[in-house]
């Protein structure tokens, strides 16, 4: 189940549509979670998910009144969620351009992720091997829930860009897990 | 490519740690969205008080411009020499405001020195259109009045310039 998905009631929406600071601080008060912990998983980085919350809700509260349905607006938070996030991510040149063969050139671990101290099992640690680009993939598939279709504009590729990405990021995945279950084995 | 994930991987995935934000970004976002307001609000002010200072002067100008219609007294040559002369400054002083009014609207962020610059030139272009009302209240010369448009077409021309040479001015 996306972590985002909570429904938001359509006063506050209008509430905050109007300027009104209370919505807008109950909106913040509902997503800064779901956005912080989409945001450090994807950046594999606290500080840099700070920044990717702070910015995401700048635009979230100046473009609310933008806001139209039919889509929930946790959708719409995700949305801009995503594509801050993304845009931190090719800032810091985390994500590597894409070769003239249409291959993305692989980056194993960005330098804040590298960092982190190691921690037995620890899924967020597994998760952190993988080249940011992966990372980001598999998270808005496999835990949000996203098509291939959303993850292809928000990286502004072709949806048969995303399927490849996931292929190869949940087979170099399962094979970080299995040389962690192997080396949990023998101790 | 399976389109299915290993189910191993999606627990996994559910068991990521979840962490709560720090609880200072709500009060971050607060403050740079003022910041944001009032960096608009100022710069709607001057947008406005230099619309308002060049209508005023295209006023002046254009009063003054029907009420010199020839007369037998005129000699007509000095007219149809002397106002198209204005006329043309008048409308590159126009063009320069508009070019200036997209700039604004682009929210070009400006450093340190070049804010000073822009605030100084701002400075010197309300002491300028006063003068040019000056002038043509007092009925000055169109010698004299064509210097006054040259110097705030001069003067818009520089405004514009900071701004292109803002960082991030070129991609607009």
């Amino acid at each position: 189940m996306p972590s985002f998905s909570t429904a938001v009631d359509e006063i506050t929406v209008k509430r905050a549509q109007r300027g009104d600071t209370d919505a807008m601080a109950a909106i913040y008060q509902i997503f800064a979670k779901p956005c912080f912990n989409l945001a450090y998983r994807m950046a594999g980085s606290p500080a840099v998910a700070e920044d990717i919350v702070h910015d995401t809700f700048v635009k979230v509260i100046s473009k609310i009144h933008r806001f139209r349905g039919p889509a929930p607006l946790w959708a719409w938070v995700r949305q801009i969620t995503v594509n801050t996030t993304i845009n931190h991510l090719n800032r810091r040149k985390w994500i590597a351009p894409m070769d003239d063969a249409g291959q993305i050139e692989v980056t194993w671990a960005d330098p804040v992720a590298d960092r982190r101290p190691l921690t037995e099992h620890d899924a967020q640690h597994l998760l952190n091997q993988l080249p940011a680009q992966a990372r980001a993939v598999v998270l808005m598939h496999d835990l949000e829930g996203m098509t291939h279709k959303e993850i292809a504009e928000a990286f502004g590729q072709t949806e048969s860009f995303s399927k490849s990405v996931l292929f190869r990021a949940r087979k170099q995945l399962k094979a970080l897990l299995d040389a962690d279950g192997e080396k949990a084995d023998e101790q | 490519m399976s389109n299915d994930a290993d189910p191993r991987l999606t627990q996994w995935l559910a068991q990521l740690p979840e962490h709560d934000p720090p609880p200072q970004i709500w009060m971050r976002v607060l403050e740079t969205r003022l910041a944001e307001q009032s960096t608009r609000t100022r710069r709607s002010r001057l947008i406005a008080g230099g619309a308002l200072a060049a209508t005023l002067a295209m006023s002046i100008a254009l009063g003054l411009v029907l009420t010199q219609q020839p007369t037998p007294a005129q000699p007509p040559t000095v007219t149809i020499q002397a106002v198209p002369q204005l006329a043309a400054l008048m409308r590159r002083t126009e063009q320069l405001e508009q070019a200036l009014r997209q700039q604004q609207e682009h929210f070009v962020q400006l450093a340190s020195t070049q804010q000073q610059l822009v605030r100084s030139q701002q400075a010197q272009l309300i002491a300028l259109d006063q003068a040019l009302a000056d002038a043509y209240a007092r009925n000055l010369p169109e010698a004299q009045l064509a210097r006054l448009w040259q110097r705030r077409v001069d003067l818009m021309a520089d405004l514009v310039s900071i701004y292109d040479t803002a960082p991030g001015a070129g991609s607009i």
